[in-house]
């Protein structure tokens, strides 16, 4: 049986565990952290959004149209093993626009999206009326996207988790592993605090920690996008569709409690929550409802969006052999957890990188 | 189900000399496609006085989906009719009062041909230990661009309070006002959350079903000839597109006048069930049948071909006749195959359940604007269902034949005993799939 250690428990790292244990390998998932969901996997506020971050056609927003076509699947064979609901939900996304200047930016989508085959449409005012009462009144036009939809990352990762170890994997919480061990060019498993754990297969899935070993003979260049995110109690639903506002978005994760989130600053490894982003989120909301004016928020945390160069992911071998990388999602990593698991499963078990994702193959960035 | 009646009101909606054409949607319902706006209110009003309801949202009408085969062959449990009779009278209530209305399934045979792990609300008829019948409950599943299968509640009802079962379900919906589609709602109530609203809503008992294993899936179409338990039998045929000229419906009214009672049953695979028909009957129905191009018999290809009858399934069925034609020939397949073409954006559940699902597109080469598919591959319904997956973005149209030949040859040559095709897929994984339908050089440019 083949033994395959994963780095790092988060969503991918879930994903591409319970994926491999179905192929019949023998999987240690590895996580430093005592709990799970205490990075970027934690923290999202679950969007599925049908175009990733993709700004025209390319490989990104292939890669993300192939990827949502993975979660219905995914979803129902993680709720039916395990019982668990994960909320996924397809309620779609509305981005308003208040100002000529916001409609004119929206007809610019609308014009790239719909030639690339996503489903984009606009609405009028008295339809986003209709179908969001509680979008502020004013706004010109709404672009709608009926394909995206949203899931509890959360309970996701507990659904994953579940149906993990349900299958036989062995989820090590609190085992923070220091290096890659390593014989000639080949990978032999990993070094933790505990003790050594050998493998014949590791899959580094640590996100935006990708390069935590800096003894590799080569760089991986993943680095954290901080994003700051607000939780509120709501009476009842307040939206029904996910809202975006520039870079900013409202999601109605259950029926009492919506999550509002914006910001993008590189600033290392800090995940402290800042007043300029508790006020930039408000900015946001005030300008897409007024039913929340005066409302403290619940919750405050900031999450590490795992970015790579290019904006792409890096999925794949490395050049020390039986090493593999899937990470660098930046804020796809929710929606992409179930192919990209699929995907390096089977990359992993063939023992090749996998046909049509040559785009983000580790080695565009590996000048050992 | 349609009477003499409205056999004939409908053949004569569509004259023989017009080239219009009926087709046969995946919901049992019926769509005439290009008539001027007068044209199809006079019609509509023609059609109406024969009883036929109307609509114009998605849910109000193909509400329920029926068991086709009720009260008729030997593997049918009990006959839902009454049951479905009532509800669809609830359901244009409903429609007409507005509001969001769930997609709901009736079946009272193993075959399940109306798909109950698809809808937002079945009635499953099962058989109980003990002898009798009862509905079990399901709920939660939905079509669309992020499908949801429907999963048994654990509980059951008797077999007469479907209709009021409903008519609870719908109350206890508009009452919580939950801001969200019935499907989506009802998914998200627990089991016991359920069973304390049916109890404050309905008078009879809801007891834990004993949930029996299901059948693999095969066509569930209802072609072929079946005896009924009382010695006659039902003639199911395959229609091509589920489109039929209005000589054919009205041929198709005739014969079912001579030789059975008069009427005819829509399937939801878009095929046509004669009930009824007298022993000696059944060879001159099917010689009728032949007679007006609907044969009772089909390939593989040809009889798990299905075509979305949305708003763009006007178009003519040249291309889908075609690609099939040449599947035939190059593959030979002989097991069960669903390929279903999308024809509209609002995707039916076949669009996320069946083998292979085409969804058009547009893709642009060079300066060109060319009509693609995006090829979805790996669902199935039944006991192993599964949703497909998008296989391969923006295959030129005039590509699609030859890649489906490549993947479906490989699964013809390559399969395991007793493997499904999406068991296949699954098999040869993303990587497979992506080397079996990806271009090859000899391709060429696609036609403009």
């Amino acid at each position: 049986m083949r033994r395959v250690v994963i780095v790092g428990a988060g969503l991918i790292g879930l994903a591409t565990g319970e994926a491999l244990l179905r192929k019949g390998a023998a999987v240690e998932l590895l996580e430093r952290h005592p709990a799970l969901g205490e990075e970027a996997s934690g923290a999202a506020a679950g969007m599925l959004n049908p175009y990733g971050d993709a700004a025209g056609p390319g490989p990104l927003l292939e890669w993300v149209r192939a990827g949502l076509s993975y979660f219905p699947e995914a979803v129902y064979r993680l709720e039916s093993r395990t019982g668990l609901d994960v909320r996924f939900r397809a309620g779609g996304m509305i981005e308003p626009a208040f100002s000529a200047e916001e409609e004119k930016a929206l007809e610019g989508i609308h014009r790239w999206q719909s030639a690339a085959g996503i489903r984009v449409e606009f609405l009028s005012p008295e339809t986003v009326r209709e179908r969001e009462p509680a979008v502020r009144s004013g706004l010109r036009r709404a672009l709608w996207w009926p394909q995206a939809a949203q899931v509890d990352n959360r309970r996701l990762l507990e659904a994953y988790s579940a149906a993990f170890e349900g299958q036989g994997g062995r989820l090590r919480l609190g085992t923070a592993v220091e290096h890659f061990l390593t014989r000639g060019n080949r990978v032999t498993g990993v070094r933790t605090a505990a003790g050594e754990v050998s493998a014949d297969q590791v899959i580094n899935c640590c996100g935006a920690q990708a390069g935590f070993d800096r003894g590799l003979p080569f760089l991986i260049p993943t680095e954290p996008v901080k994003g700051e995110l607000l939780s509120f109690r709501t009476e009842r639903p307040l939206f029904r569709a996910i809202l975006q506002c520039g870079d900013g978005y409202a999601v109605q994760r259950s029926e009492h409690e919506l999550i509002a989130g914006t910001t993008s600053q590189r600033v290392g490894f800090d995940k402290q929550p800042t007043e300029a982003g508790r006020r930039k989120i408000f900015s946001v909301l005030e300008r897409l409802t007024d039913r929340l004016a005066g409302h403290a928020p619940e919750g405050h945390w900031a999450g590490l969006r795992p970015a790579s160069p290019d904006g792409l992911p890096l999925l794949g071998p490395t050049p020390l052999e039986g090493l593999w990388i899937a990470a660098g999602h930046f804020r796809n990593g929710v929606m992409m957890a179930p192919a990209t698991g699929r995907w390096m499963a089977e990359a992993v078990w063939a023992g090749r990188p996998l046909n049509g994702l040559d785009a983000f193959l580790p080695d565009r960035f590996m000048v050992s | 189900m349609l009477s003499p009646v409205q056999l004939k009101a409908i053949a004569k909606a569509c004259p023989e000399e017009s080239g219009q054409l009926w087709q046969i949607g995946l919901r049992q319902d019926l769509a005439l496609w290009g008539l001027s706006a007068q044209a199809a209110a006079a019609r509509q009003e023609k059609l109406a006085e024969a009883g036929f309801s109307f609509f114009s949202d998605e849910r109000g009408g193909g509400n329920p989906v029926g068991c086709p085969a009720a009260g008729l062959t030997p593997e049918a449990h009990f006959d839902p009719t009454p049951q479905l009779l009532q509800m669809a009278k609830q359901f244009a209530e409903a429609a007409a009062a507005g509001g969001s209305l769930p997609t709901v399934s009736v079946s009272a045979c193993w075959h399940r041909c109306v798909h109950p792990e698809i809808h937002e609300l079945s009635l499953v008829g099962v058989p109980l230990e003990g002898g009798g019948f009862a509905f079990e409950l399901w709920a939660g599943g939905g079509s669309g661009e992020t499908p949801a299968f429907a999963k048994p509640t654990g509980w059951q009802l008797p077999v007469d309070k479907g209709a009021a079962l409903l008519a609870a379900l719908l109350s206890g919906f508009r009452a919580a006002d939950a801001g969200r589609p019935f499907g989506a709602w009802i998914a998200s109530l627990s089991s016991e959350q359920l069973q304390a609203l049916l109890r404050e809503r309905v008078d009879f008992p809801l007891t834990a079903s004993e949930q029996l294993a299901e059948l693999p899936d095969s066509y569930r179409d209802e072609v072929g000839v079946r005896e009924q338990p009382g010695g006659r039998f039902a003639v199911g045929v395959p229609v091509w597109l589920g489109r039929l000229t209005g000589k054919q419906l009205r041929r198709a009214g005739e014969l079912a006048e001579t030789h059975g009672d008069g009427s005819i049953r829509l399937t939801p695979r878009q095929n046509l069930l004669f009930p009824n028909i007298e022993k000696e009957k059944v060879v001159p129905l099917l010689e009728g049948l032949d007679g007006i191009g609907l044969k009772g018999q089909a390939g593989p290809f040809r009889r798990g071909f299905t075509r979305c009858g949305g708003p763009e399934g006007k178009e003519p069925g040249a291309w889908e006749q075609e690609l099939v034609e040449y599947l035939e020939r190059a593959v030979r397949l002989e097991e069960p195959l669903r390929i279903h073409l999308c024809g509209c954006k609002t995707l039916c559940p076949e669009g996320g359940i069946a083998h292979l699902v085409l969804r058009p597109t547009r893709i642009q080469v060079d300066d060109r604007t060319l009509v693609a598919y995006d090829l979805w591959a790996g669902g199935e319904p039944g006991p192993e269902r599964r949703f497909n997956r998008l296989a391969m973005p923006g295959v030129p149209a005039d590509q699609v034949k030859s890649r489906l030949e490549r993947l479906l040859g490989a699964y013809k040559r390559d399969h395991q005993m007793e493997e499904s095709f999406s068991d296949f897929c699954d098999r040869i994984g993303e990587s497979g799939l992506t080397e079996l339908l990806g271009a090859l050089q000899e391709e060429g440019a696609p036609e403009a």
